[in-house]
């Protein structure tokens, strides 16, 4: 194995994972501040790339202002998913809650497969760019901006719970939302807040996507099973263990294929996860500070 | 009849009128094949569910495994019956055999996890065993699977017809509900219910919880086995396209609509979920969006599923009923 | 029973429609190919009808969504079985619903006619079944025949996972050596994968002259991208399905020259594809162009109606079987010559395209 071939797995890893930690990181807001697993994660990235992509292809609306009315399409899918579904049901346990999520899923899916049709559609590359070539591995410069996103929007988010109220009240209502409540904070509107942000981060993720990995009406449910993958693994208590998780399940897959067989890609990602929930059963970039 | 009494009554009256019911459904039905093929696929739905309601439903944990049992007893089944020749009601117990085994063996390290971690180990477990199917070509057919699958057959006489395979499957469903209410009614039972309020209480009840997991596990795991090995004997192929996630995830919505801690929720909800896409199915592209809709209205709306409003609802009749009798003797 | 009651109480018409069950996966996984089968099956029912029907009587489609699942299109062609009315089904979008309705045709004994090709050896034995999409291993030995005429020796596979891609595999396998050929590199993907340069770095290594992409959309174009991305510039052929207008929306200019072992080419119609062409033209205006997978869902129609001019009324699901058993058809997508042996399309269905200036022409 040439070691332009190993990079070329690496690139390849590294662009899929950032992929999957997008959709990771945009599960792990809602977890870390509802508790909720949301199922419809992956129609968010579904909804904006699709948006957009229709946008610029039916018509003719510059790649750009496409991108963010995409983004904007998915944050406002957000919006009602978060304040139109979530907080009516909120004293209904989590189980129920995943349900809905899952309902949802079902339907944005096949609204989205009457209003678009079944064709996938491609945006142009916001870089119009040559790929770079090192060491005779080729990186598409698609896929820089992408990893360049992600790790901003990561820090971005970082820096909003940090040192922003509303990202200070979300933190608290993570922990526990009596006790935040019973400080004044807004419980309602802080989860509606993360939906829309989770959902914004996913339509991010579908805008960029759709350039490198192209888009449909149909992409939805998958993304959902891949990020939820990538955030178990890296832990979804916390963002930054759930980005890393996905480029850490972007490179396994990769490396599988590079080294042991494309066909076990997926089994190798997965036992690799199994293995981890034994050892780590909260995901293994987390610490352990709560114990059941 | 005091409301105790009443009680009493109808669990007498409820099995026997379950079996004199399974039993006349098909002259009701005027002996349509149509509709008595729906009847077998909701009695193949309802034993999936039965186990996956006293994994889930009543032990409180979100198993998506149920599509991976399903799959091993099929497997078995359609292997043990082609490539070894041998008859088909020894098939299904191969099956289940298999499966409970595999079941017992997981249960163990996985049920340590608990709800999203349970729920994507169970799932990844599924998603690992259909790359194995695939991947094993010479004997599992790969992705293309096996085809003339044999039907079941009693000495000369063979279930090869929808009313005789309805007979066959109702008669498992009947004696799988029929384990699954003595296991609910029990003191293990009891204990199981307590699991979904609260385990430390349950085990200062004296109930053995990690036992009591395991073993509901195993046997939801048989269920889904031979549940398995029913569909595709039935249907005369196996392919794996038949036991993928999104199978699992069918299998909780069942629970979802009917009602997730009752046998009568399962059956319910295999109904709803047999009956709607067939029933939409002439909507062309519309059919996927009315069902996602419906599957929407009945989480939001019915907290304890169809079971739960239609006991609700009897509760209230009656109250109204008797309400009104002491009116009238006043 | 019921239905066959009901039926009664409709009062009888001088011309009852003759009713056709069509069982295609809308939505799920495998909705553009059907979509794109219901389009041509929709073309043909209207240009039967506006021509007056057969010998009179309008043709009517009792139409049913699968969503792409195998026990929904069972239960749904054993719902269509149970009606007398309904003499002869078309459906099944890909290897697992058509499996299923085929399954229940034979046991049912109607007549099925399937927009897919054989994904299992024992399917040729299948009395009621027809199929309208050419065998793989025809169309992998078509793709060999091509490399040696260009002199190509060392050919580079990368293929679905699922049973699409490893009946071209066992077939390429099988006859590369007849044909002077070698299978030098073989990588695998599954539907859902979008990055390919891994694979495709693996199958550079082995340094094949001609790249076979057995995949389907939108994989498949985004592995062009990625191939040309990483500097490949061998010719590459796909089989039919890549001939869909994905494979120009998506793989853009790296999308350029491939062939495609197709059926149709829109924009070159053959004669025998000159009135479905016309007929698609007028209904899309916007997408002059049919696939092969519309063209083959107008062909399905048009098998069945052949039988029923064919035989003779009144018809029975045996006649029509009978009757469409031994059919001579050339039509938009397929070339038809069934037989007591042969429930399939001759190899002369395959019409070889390319890729030019977006546009799926003959391949010169």
């Amino acid at each position: 194995m040439s070691f332009s071939a190993f990079l070329q797995f690496l690139f390849s890893g590294v662009t899929t994972g950032a992929v999957y930690a997008f959709v990771a990181l945009a599960f792990s807001v809602t977890f870390t501040s509802s508790g909720i697993v949301n199922f419809a994660q992956g129609q968010f990235v579904m909804i904006g790339g699709m948006v957009a992509a229709s946008l610029c292809a039916g018509y003719g609306i510059p790649v750009l202002p496409a991108m963010l009315i995409g983004v904007a399409a998915a944050a406002v899918a957000g919006l009602v998913v978060g304040a139109g579904f979530i907080l009516p049901m909120l004293r209904r346990g989590e189980f129920t809650l995943i349900l809905v999520t899952l309902g949802l899923s079902i339907v944005f899916e096949a609204l989205a497969l009457i209003a678009f049709g079944t064709d996938p559609l491609s945006l142009p590359s916001l870089l119009d760019l040559e790929p770079l070539m090192v060491h005779g591995a080729s990186l598409s410069p698609d896929s820089i901006l992408l990893v360049a996103a992600i790790l901003a929007v990561l820090a971005g988010f970082h820096v909003f719970v940090r040192y922003t109220r509303w990202g200070r009240a979300m933190r608290a209502t993570s922990i526990d939302t009596s006790v935040a409540a019973s400080l004044g904070i807004n419980v309602a509107f802080t989860i509606a807040l993360a939906f829309v942000l989770s959902a914004t981060f996913g339509g991010l993720a579908g805008v960029l996507l759709a350039p490198v990995i192209s888009t449909g009406a149909q992409t939805g449910l998958l993304m959902t099973l891949k990020g939820f993958t990538a955030a178990v693994l890296g832990g979804i208590s916390t963002p930054a263990g759930s980005v890393a998780g996905g480029f850490l399940l972007g490179l396994v897959e990769a490396m599988a294929t590079g080294f042991i067989s494309s066909t076990y890609q997926n089994a190798i990602g997965l036992g690799l996860l199994i293995l981890l929930l034994m050892v780590r059963p909260e995901g293994l970039f987390t610490a352990r500070t709560r114990r059941a | 009849m005091s409301a105790e009494q009443s009680r009493a009554f109808g669990r007498q009256i409820l099995p026997v009128a379950g079996i004199g019911l399974v039993g006349v459904l098909p002259v009701l039905l005027g002996g349509s094949n149509s509709l008595l093929n729906i009847a077998v696929l909701i009695g193949i739905y309802f034993i999936v569910c039965i186990g996956l309601s006293l994994i889930f439903g009543i032990g409180g944990q979100l198993s998506l495994a149920q599509a991976a049992f399903y799959g091993i007893g099929a497997y078995t089944s359609a292997l043990f019956t082609t490539k070894l020749g041998a008859p088909v009601l020894l098939g299904f117990c191969a099956a289940a055999l298999t499966a409970g085994v595999i079941g017992w063996i997981l249960a163990a390290p996985i049920l340590r996890l608990r709800t999203v971690y349970l729920a994507m180990a169970t799932l990844a477990f599924g998603e690992i065993l259909i790359t194995l199917i695939r991947e094993n070509r010479g004997l599992t057919g790969g992705s293309t699977g096996l085809l003339n699958l044999p039907a079941p057959a009693v000495g000369p006489f063979a279930f090869d017809t929808p009313l005789s395979y309805y007979y066959l499957v109702w008669t498992v469903a009947l004696a799988a509900a029929w384990v699954a209410r003595n296991i609910i009614r029990s003191r293990i039972g009891l204990g199981l219910r307590a699991l979904s309020d609260t385990e430390i209480g349950a085990a200062s009840c004296g109930v053995d919880v990690a036992r009591f997991k395991t073993w509901m596990f195993t046997l939801g795991a048989v269920l889904a086995g031979i549940a398995g090995a029913l569909f595709v004997h039935y249907i005369t192929f196996i392919s794996p396209d038949s036991f993928s996630v999104s199978f699992s995830i069918l299998m909780v919505m069942i629970l979802a609509i009917g009602g997730r801690d009752s046998l009568a929720g399962a059956l319910l909800g295999a109904i709803a979920v047999t009956v709607l896409p067939i029933l939409l199915a002439s909507y062309d592209r519309y059919s996927e969006l009315i069902f996602g809709v419906l599957f929407l209205a009945a989480v939001m709306f019915l907290p304890n599923g169809l079971a739960g409003a239609g006991s609700s609802l009897v509760r209230r009749l009656t109250v109204s009923a008797r309400s009104s009798g002491e009116r009238a003797s006043d | 029973m019921w239905l066959a009651a009901m039926g009664c109480l409709v009062p009888a018409r001088a011309a009852e429609p003759i009713r056709i069950g069509s069982v295609i996966d809308l939505t799920g996984p495998v909705a553009p190919l059907g979509q794109f089968g219901k389009r041509g099956i929709d073309i043909a029912v209207a240009e039967v009808n506006a021509a007056g029907g057969v010998r009179g009587r309008p043709i009517e489609l009792v139409a049913m969504n699968s969503e792409s699942k195998p026990d929904l299109a069972a239960s749904l062609a054993l719902r269509l079985a149970a009606r007398e009315d309904v003499l002869a089904l078309i459906g099944g979008s890909f290897g697992a619903t058509q499996l299923a309705l085929g399954s229940i045709a034979q046991k049912e004994k109607i007549p099925l006619v399937s927009p897919t090709g054989y994904v299992n050896d024992d399917q040729r034995n299948w009395r009621y079944v027809f199929f309208t999409l050419v065998d793989f291993s025809d169309t992998a030995k078509m793709m060999l025949a091509y490399a040696k005429s260009k002199g190509f020796k060392r050919i580079g596979l990368i293929r679905l996972e699922r049973e699409y891609g490893e009946l071209g595999s066992k077939y390429l396998h099988q006859f590369a050596g007849d044909y002077g050929t070698e299978i030098v590199a073989e990588e695998r993907a599954g539907d859902g994968d979008r990055d390919f340069t891994a694979q495709l770095t693996k199958v550079r290594e082995a340094k094949p002259d001609f790249l076979v992409v057995w995949f389907a959309n939108p994989g498949g174009a985004l592995l062009l991208k990625n191939a040309r991305q990483l500097g490949i510039r061998v010719p590459m052929i796909a089989p039919v399905s890549m001939d869909n207008a994905a494979t120009v929306k998506v793989g853009g200019p790296a999308a350029e020259g491939l062939l495609i072992a197709s059926q149709i080419a829109g924009s070159e119609a053959l004669d025998r594809q000159k009135q479905f062409v016309e007929g698609y033209r007028k209904a899309n205006p916007e997408a002059p162009n049919p696939n092969t997978f519309e063209a083959i869902g107008y062909d399905l129609v048009k098998i069945v109606v052949a039988a029923l001019e064919k035989t003779s009324e009144p018809y029975t699901r045996e006649k029509v079987r009978d009757a469409i058993g031994t059919l001579n058809y050339a039509g938009a997508g397929t070339v038809a010559r069934y037989s007591a042996t042969k429930n399939d399309p001759s190899a002369e269905t395959i019409v070889l395209t390319q890729i030019s200036n977006g546009q799926f022409v003959l391949a010169k």
